[in-house]
Parts: structure tokens; C-alpha cells; sequence
């Protein structure tokens, strides 16, 4: 059987789940919160936008190394396509053009399209692996897994990370079956390095795939060439490997002007600063684990927790299929052009898990480190759901019935990508008990400082004018962003880190490795007790603390000074 | 002869995803309203008595918490290991099917009352009681630092314990510690800035005697700042400790210095040892490790309590004390 390729009206299905979650993402932009990592993204990206549009300018000397700095000196630690789309968007739809009110959104909206493409392509890939159905419940499962509609929101590298590896896996599929792809392949993994660093282990993946691929044909027809005037996976391989090489480098090197002066230096402190990264704690069932080796399980076992019941089991069904159809092609029994299509689907689900597996790798932050596996693991879902329906209902009732059925077994899901999506790191599946039961489990259920949006209703309300407030892990950068957007009072002070016994007010993000800071405030304000809070399910996210008014002068005791 | 159709096995993914459902709806059903924790705190400050303690569970259910302004409430990490001495009766606000039932068998259940889907037990401590609590009393303890025959009075009170050392006179320091927020941190960003402001008022914010809680064993604990200063004793002592059976020291370093994320622990073994009227109780060594742990004595007899601390080395040495004085079953 040959791969299905998209037509028109596959297309106009994709860009209809683009555009529909895109403007999902859009309309619940205010229920997700800063994370600290966005709101320096937000400062770098105004820096990177504002050299990208002094470019118009003559007068301004934008490739002299002093401009270039000012523009991308600011957290060089990453490239800059993600942070440049972040700022450019802000700056021409918010301040030049007036199309959006809403500063975050504005920075937000590149990502929130990209999101989008993944549904898109996610779609054309479950078409081309296993027919429409398959494309369509791939689109949904991502769609309604709840903490990767967190991450769609933020002005961060995870979602579209997520993006790129989906559009260098679906560009190298089409490659490996038509010459004009390779060039887009190889374009598509430069714009994935420009994007973060972990697509590199995508050409490696993909290698694997096509070694694979090479020497089953081989195998089957005896040569490792295809017959004269034909071509084989030998020589699509060989254009892609080229084109990944080349133009992927070269769009790695010519998006960031930062690399343009002192380029080894500066490649060599981008390799050394993810090299070395720091290590942060991660509450793992009941063990607070500060540094290697960490447990191997962990990315595995944390996804099953996290991904919705219906999609771990249309992804079970799933994935008992694509690995006896992978089976089926190592034999070389596959007919037609359909060549290592399931074996991409399954090394790209594997992969982003097993780096993460790996002793040594940095654990901290959860599931985003995996998520680019999210969309294959969506497409298996989808390939699940296809041979239930094929189990359950006659070949006739199959497309309505069977779909309507498939569909109906992920409104869970939906609705909790409704209740929990804003807050997506607490998120957990029943199989834990949701996030009481990740609790009682003690596993880590918030990071970074995005909660700070569920307590500006009460701090608005509640605090005194110009009140002192120590934010904990909101950045400064965050709430001045909160304050841009009239979601904060201006008049409210951030005190700043560390500062709980210098203010008024204190705000507390719940981690487990968090907790002496909660009590550092316990002792500050003389109290246990928070006066508000945001609470999921009845467990803490965060706590809000008043100083209660000091009491006069505290008596000193018979004998002391 | 009919035959028996056998239901289609691929039902059974349809099946458990409902199942799914169905957990996740029951788990709903379990979680307090808000005011189902305002509603049991209410009916406990209708009928709340000197000598009563007021606790919540499970640990983690954080919403109670808002609702104890006022109450002598207590922190009860652990349902299974409940040490209750301390009070007369302990109210225990129970969710998420957590209650006193999941107390040690020697604590007796009074009475049970349920508001929404809070469960309000009133509980009757067994086993032995506190008749001391130094963190209680520590305004009329006297602490001090000895090395040799040289003493030192750490006899400034700062509002919760005792300094040694004071680069002002007691007065100015009181007023610098009254300032308003704005003032204090101001001299806080100053001293970040490496300014000659002190936002401490010149006291010591390491070596001093304080009630406090600190994260010990990855729960916060209620306790006594013990810090040991090194190649000094430092001496605690409680003049009229009433008599008792025996003294119970709970103690830990904090978590912070026995779990250090960026390098090895510096934190090392620290010495306590008790006496009582000038008898000595006992000599215990605390190991610089994770735990919460207890070290009991005998302590029979009368005259002030003594408890000291001594270490070679007080870098890193953030040791925190519960000591009581109990006395048998009541």
C-alpha cells in the first residue's frame, strides 16, 4: 500500500484544526501565567525585534558588532528565531499596527500558530500513516492533552520545538519519496536548530530510519542501488543527508546575527552553557532528587500520568500496531512506497523520551523536555483508534460511526484540557487520582512561576496601595508585563528575590523543594496561615500571605536587655 | 443447539476510557468546597478549649489552612506517627477520606461531625503528656555561650529569641528592628549592593536562640534555632522546667544544609547533652544527616533543665530542637 498523500481538501481540514486552535489558544491566553523563562524571552525579544526592524532604517548601522550586541547580547544562551517572531509580532501588531490590545498575546502568537501547524501536520501525518481517520483523532489527542495546551500558549521554545521536529520528520518523509522535499528538509532542520537545541538529535533519529530503510530495500532486491533510470531510498537519502547538512547549518548560522562575529567563540559558549546545565531539584515520589543519576523511568512513567486515559489507550492499541507493522517492514514485506513511514512514527516517539531517560540528563521542568514525542505519540493514538473502530463496526458504518465513537472517548480529555489547561503542570490523569493524587504521590505539580496569573484577582483587590509584595518565583520582567496589560495594579511594588522578610504581602508558588521559602515567610509575618490562594482540586498552587499589623513593642522578659 | 455469542474483546478499550471517566468523577466527588473547611472551623471556635490543638488531613490539602487565623492550629505531616502530647484534645479536619481513624491507636475518637465533605473529629490524646515545652517557655529560659570558664549572656530578646551579640545599644536595635517595611528593605537592597546598611539591626541572623520552623525531613517543623557555635558550648537553661518523667528532644539539621545542591554537605556532627539540677541526663550525638529524629532521657527529679549544644565547626550547623518535658500516660 502507498503512502496517502494530502489533497486540497486535506489541507483545508488542517489549516480549519490550525486556525480553530489557534484561536483557542488566543482566547485563553489570560488564563496561563508568565513562567520566569517566557518572561525573559519577552525582554530578549523586544531587544532581537527592535535590530530586525532598525534593518529598514539607513541610518541605523545594524551589522556593526556593537548593534548586533545590543540586539542579542540579552540571553545568547539560545538562538534567536523563536524570541526574534516573539518581538517582531509584538512590535508590528501591538505598537505599530493596533491589531491586538494585549501585550502577552502579541508575543504569544507565533507560538499559538505554530501549535497550530502542529495539528495541521500531525493531520497530514496520520493521512499519509493510516487514512483520514487516523490523521483526525492524532489532531485531536494533541490538541486535548492538557499540558500541551499550556505550553501552546507560551512565548517559550517547547511548543514550537514540538513544531519542528513534526515539520523535519514530515518534510523528510516526503523527501525520501520526492527530490524537490529534500530542500525543504534541510531548511526545516535549520530553522529547528534556530529554534532550540534539542532537534539535534533528530538527524540522528532520522538516520537510523534510513540505514534501516537502505538495507531492507537491499536486502529485498539484492542491490544496494536502485535499477538505472530509477531511484532508490540510496539516493533520496543521500539528497537529504546533503541538504540537512548544508542548508541546515546555513540557516542555523545566518538566523543569528550573534553568531556573525567571534562565531567560534560564541558556538562554543552556546555548546558549554547546555553542556554543563545546572541541575534543579524534582519532587519523584516522595524523594527530592537534586542532582544525578536520576531515575530512568521518570519520563516514561511521568507521561503516563499526564497524558489523558483515551489517549494512553487508543495509544496502547496503537502502538501494538505500529511496532507489528514495523516488524512487517524490517521483514521487507511491505509493499508499495510506504518505506519506513511507521518507523519514523516510532524512533520519534522514542527518542525525545530517551534522551530525557538517560541518567544524566537535566530533569527539571517535566514534561515539556519530551513533548516534541507528543504528536508521534497522537499519530499512534490515531492508528489505535483506526483499528478499535475496524474491530467495533462494519466496514460501512466505520467512517461515521467508528468516528464519532473515536471522537466521543476523548471528551475526557477535552474537558480536562478545559479545567486544567491554564494551569498544565498540575495536571494529572485518573490513574493518579488527578491532582490530589499527585499529591499524596509527591509528584511535582508546578514549576517556574506561571501560577502568578491565578492570584492577581486577589491581589488587585486586596492589597493596600503600594504595597510591598514579594512575588517569589514571578520574574520583575512578569509583572511588569501584568501591569502593561491592566491585569495588575501599577501601584503594587515587587520587592524582589529573597525579600519575604522585607515585605507586606507574599505570594507563594507550592514546590515541594520551594517549601523552606514558605517558611521563610511563616517566620517573617509570624504566621502559618495564608489568607488566599489558588487551589486545584483542593491542593495548593499557591498561597497568598499578609504581615499581620504589628503588634505594639513585644515585651521584653524579666532579665533581658 | 443456540449458539452463545461472545462479546467483541475490542469493547473493552471503549470501556475502560468510561471507566476513566467514571474514576475521575468520583475523584470530584471527594474534594471540599471551601466553605465546607469555613463551616468546621466555625463549629470548632464554638466550642474550642484552653489546651486544644487543631490539625488537618491529608497534609497536602491546603485549602483548611485559610481558615485557622485564630485557632491553635499545628502542623501534622504524618496522620500515622501523630505525636499529640502536647494537647488536651485535637480537632482534626479531615478530607479526601483522611481522618482520625488513620491516627495511632492510642488516640481516642470523642465525637465526629461532617460539614459538606470536611469530616470534623474531636480526638482525645493517649499516651504520655507535655508538662514543659521549651519552645513555649523560651522567654524564661536564660541562654548563654561558654568556652572555658569565660560566659556569655545571650540576653537581648528580640520579640522570638535570644542574641549574643549587639552592634547597637538594645534600644537602638528595637527601634531598627520596628522600622517600617519600606525602610527595612531598603536596607536590605543596600546590603545586596554591598552598602554598609545592615538590614539585620546588627544582631546575628545565624547564631542566636529563636522559636522557629524550619523544613526538616522534608516537613516543616516547629522548633527551637539551636545553632551551635564552634569550639563554644552553646547553654540553654530553663529554671523552673516543672518536674517530668522524662525529656524528649525531636531534632534535625534543616534540609537545606543536609541536602546542598551544588556541592557535598558541609554540615558536620554536633554534640547535645541534658542535665537537670546540676545532674546529668545524658550526652547525644546528632548525626549530620536527613531526619527528624528523638532522642529521649529519663529526667526525673527537680531544678532547672539544662541543654547545650557543641560543635567543632558551626559552618552549616542549622540545627533546630523541639525539647519537652513529659510525664507518663495520662
Amino acid at each position: 500500500m502507498n503512502l496517502r498523500l494530502p489533497t486540497w481538501r486535506d489541507h483545508a481540514v488542517g489549516l480549519a484544526l490550525c486556525v480553530g486552535y489557534t484561536l483557542m489558544l488566543a482566547a485563553t491566553s489570560g488564563d496561563v501565567g508568565i513562567p520566569r523563562d517566557e518572561s525573559f524571552y519577552l525582554d530578549a525579544g523586544t531587544k532581537a525585534a527592535h535590530w530586525w526592524l532598525s534593518l529598514a532604517d539607513p541610518e541605523v548601522e545594524s551589522l556593526s558588532s556593537k548593534a548586533i550586541d545590543r540586539g542579542f547580547r540579552y540571553n545568547h544562551e539560545h538562538p534567536v528565531l523563536m524570541k526574534s517572531l516573539f518581538g517582531v509580532s509584538h512590535e508590528l501588531l501591538v505598537e505599530r499596527w493596533g491589531l491586538l490590545d494585549d501585550h502577552l498575546t502579541g508575543y504569544r502568537l507565533p507560538t499559538m500558530l505554530m501549535a497550530g501547524g502542529t495539528l495541521w501536520l500531525v493531520y497530514l501525518l496520520g493521512l499519509m500513516v493510516g487514512g483520514r481517520l487516523v490523521g483526525w483523532i492524532a489532531a485531536l489527542s494533541l490538541a486535548w492533552m492538557p499540558r500541551y495546551f499550556f505550553h501552546a500558549h507560551l512565548a517559550c521554545f517547547d511548543a514550537p520545538v514540538t513544531f519542528m521536529w513534526l515539520l523535519v520528520c514530515y518534510t523528510y518523509l516526503r523527501a525520501a519519496r520526492s527530490r524537490a522535499w529534500a530542500l525543504a528538509s534541510g531548511v526545516a532542520l535549520g530553522l529547528g536548530f534556530a529554534t532550540k537545541l534539542n532537534i539535534f538529535f533528530v538527524p540522528f533519529a532520522l538516520l537510523l530510519v534510513a540505514i534501516a530503510d537502505t538495507w531492507i530495500h537491499a536486502r529485498r532486491t539484492g542491490a544496494w542501488r536502485a535499477p538505472e533510470g530509477e531511484r532508490g531510498p540510496l539516493t533520496y537519502y543521500s539528497w537529504i543527508a546533503a541538504s540537512m547538512l548544508v542548508l541546515g547549518l546555513l540557516v542555523f548560522y545566518a538566523h543569528w546575527p550573534w553568531l556573525w562575529h567571534d562565531t567560534f567563540k560564541r558556538l562554543g559558549a552556546y555548546y558549554a552553557f547546555h553542556a554543563r546545565h545546572e541541575h534543579y531539584p524534582v519532587d519523584w515520589f516522595g524523594t527530592l532528587y537534586y542532582r544525578p543519576p536520576f531515575p530512568v523511568h521518570f519520563p516514561f512513567a511521568f507521561a503516563f500520568f499526564t497524558v489523558p486515559v483515551g489517549v494512553l489507550v487508543t495509544g496502547a492499541i496503537g502502538l501494538w500496531r505500529v511496532v507489528a507493522d514495523c516488524r512487517t517492514w524490517a521483514k521487507g514485506a511491505v509493499e508499495g512506497d510506504r518505506r519506513g513511514a511507521e518507523g519514523v512514527v516510532l524512533i520519534n516517539l522514542v527518542v525525545p523520551f530517551a534522551v530525557i531517560a538517560m541518567p544524566y540528563t537535566p530533569i527539571f521542568g517535566g514534561t515539556k523536555h519530551w513533548m516534541p514525542a507528543m504528536p508521534f505519540l497522537a499519530v499512534v493514538a490515531g492508528v489505535g483508534a483506526a483499528r478499535l473502530v475496524r474491530g467495533l463496526f462494519s466496514e460501512r458504518r466505520q467512517s461515521v460511526a467508528g468516528g464519532a465513537l473515536a471522537t466521543l472517548m476523548l471528551l475526557p480529555a477535552l474537558h480536562a484540557t478545559l479545567r486544567y489547561g491554564g494551569q498544565g503542570p498540575a495536571y494529572f490523569n485518573s490513574i493518579v487520582g488527578g491532582p490530589p493524587g499527585a499529591a499524596e504521590l509527591r509528584l511535582p505539580r508546578n514549576f517556574w512561576g506561571h501560577s502568578t496569573a491565578s492570584v492577581l484577582p486577589f491581589v488587585d483587590e486586596n492589597v493596600e496601595r503600594r504595597a510591598y509584595v514579594f512575588w517569589h518565583k514571578a520574574t520583575l520582567g512578569a509583572i511588569r508585563a501584568y501591569k502593561r496589560d491592566g491585569r495588575l495594579r501599577e501601584d503594587v511594588r515587587y520587592t524582589g528575590d529573597w525579600t519575604a522578610p522585607y515585605s507586606d504581602w507574599a505570594v507563594y508558588h507550592d514546590q515541594m523543594e520551594k517549601l523552606p521559602e514558605e517558611v521563610d515567610v511563616w517566620r517573617a509575618y509570624g504566621t502559618d496561615w495564608p489568607v488566599g490562594g489558588t487551589f486545584l482540586d483542593g491542593v495548593q498552587l499557591m498561597g497568598i500571605y499578609h504581615r499581620p499589623s504589628p503588634p505594639a513593642a513585644p515585651p521584653i522578659p524579666p532579665g533581658a536587655r | 443447539m443456540t449458539v452463545k455469542k461472545r462479546p467483541n474483546p475490542w469493547l473493552l478499550a471503549p470501556l475502560a476510557v468510561l471507566l476513566g471517566g467514571a474514576q475521575t468523577m468520583c475523584q470530584h466527588a471527594e474534594i471540599p468546597e471551601r466553605a465546607d473547611w469555613v463551616s468546621a472551623t466555625d463549629a470548632i471556635r464554638a466550642d474550642l478549649q484552653p489546651g486544644d490543638g487543631v490539625a488537618w488531613a491529608p497534609y497536602w490539602a491546603g485549602e483548611g489552612r485559610l481558615s485557622l487565623h485564630g485557632l491553635p492550629g499545628f502542623h501534622l505531616p504524618d496522620l500515622e506517627d501523630a505525636d499529640l502530647a502536647r494537647f488536651d484534645r485535637v480537632w482534626l479536619l479531615g478530607a479526601f477520606g483522611r481522618d482520625a481513624s488513620d491516627l495511632p491507636p492510642a488516640h481516642r475518637r470523642l465525637e465526629r461531625r461532617q460539614f459538606g465533605r470536611v469530616t470534623l473529629d474531636l480526638v482525645k490524646p493517649g499516651g504520655e503528656k507535655v508538662v514543659g515545652d521549651v519552645r513555649a517557655a523560651l522567654e524564661r529560659v536564660r541562654v548563654s555561650r561558654v568556652r572555658g570558664d569565660q560566659i556569655q549572656a545571650c540576653d537581648f530578646w528580640d520579640g522570638r529569641g535570644w542574641h549574643c551579640e549587639l552592634k547597637r545599644s538594645p534600644n537602638a536595635t528595637r527601634a531598627c528592628l520596628g522600622q517600617p517595611t519600606r525602610k527595612r528593605l531598603s536596607a536590605f537592597r543596600a546590603s545586596r549592593r554591598r552598602r554598609s546598611k545592615d538590614p539585620h539591626c546588627g544582631l546575628n541572623p545565624w547564631l542566636h536562640v529563636s522559636r522557629d520552623t524550619r523544613v526538616v525531613d522534608d516537613a516543616p517543623r516547629r522548633c527551637v534555632w539551636f545553632h551551635p557555635v564552634g569550639g563554644k558550648t552553646l547553654r540553654l537553661e530553663w529554671p523552673d522546667a516543672p518536674a517530668a518523667d522524662a525529656l524528649v528532644v525531636d531534632y534535625g539539621f534543616t534540609d537545606k544544609v543536609t541536602h546542598n545542591r551544588t556541592s557535598p554537605p558541609r554540615v558536620g556532627p554536633a554534640t547535645l547533652t541534658a542535665s537537670r539540677g546540676g545532674r546529668a541526663l545524658g550526652r547525644h550525638r546528632v548525626e549530620p544527616s536527613q531526619g527528624w529524629r528523638r532522642w529521649r532521657v529519663a529526667a526525673e527529679g527537680e531544678g532547672p533543665l539544662v541543654i547545650e549544644v557543641s560543635a567543632k565547626s558551626h559552618v552549616d550547623a542549622h540545627l533546630c530542637i523541639d525539647p519537652t518535658l513529659r510525664v507518663r500516660e495520662r
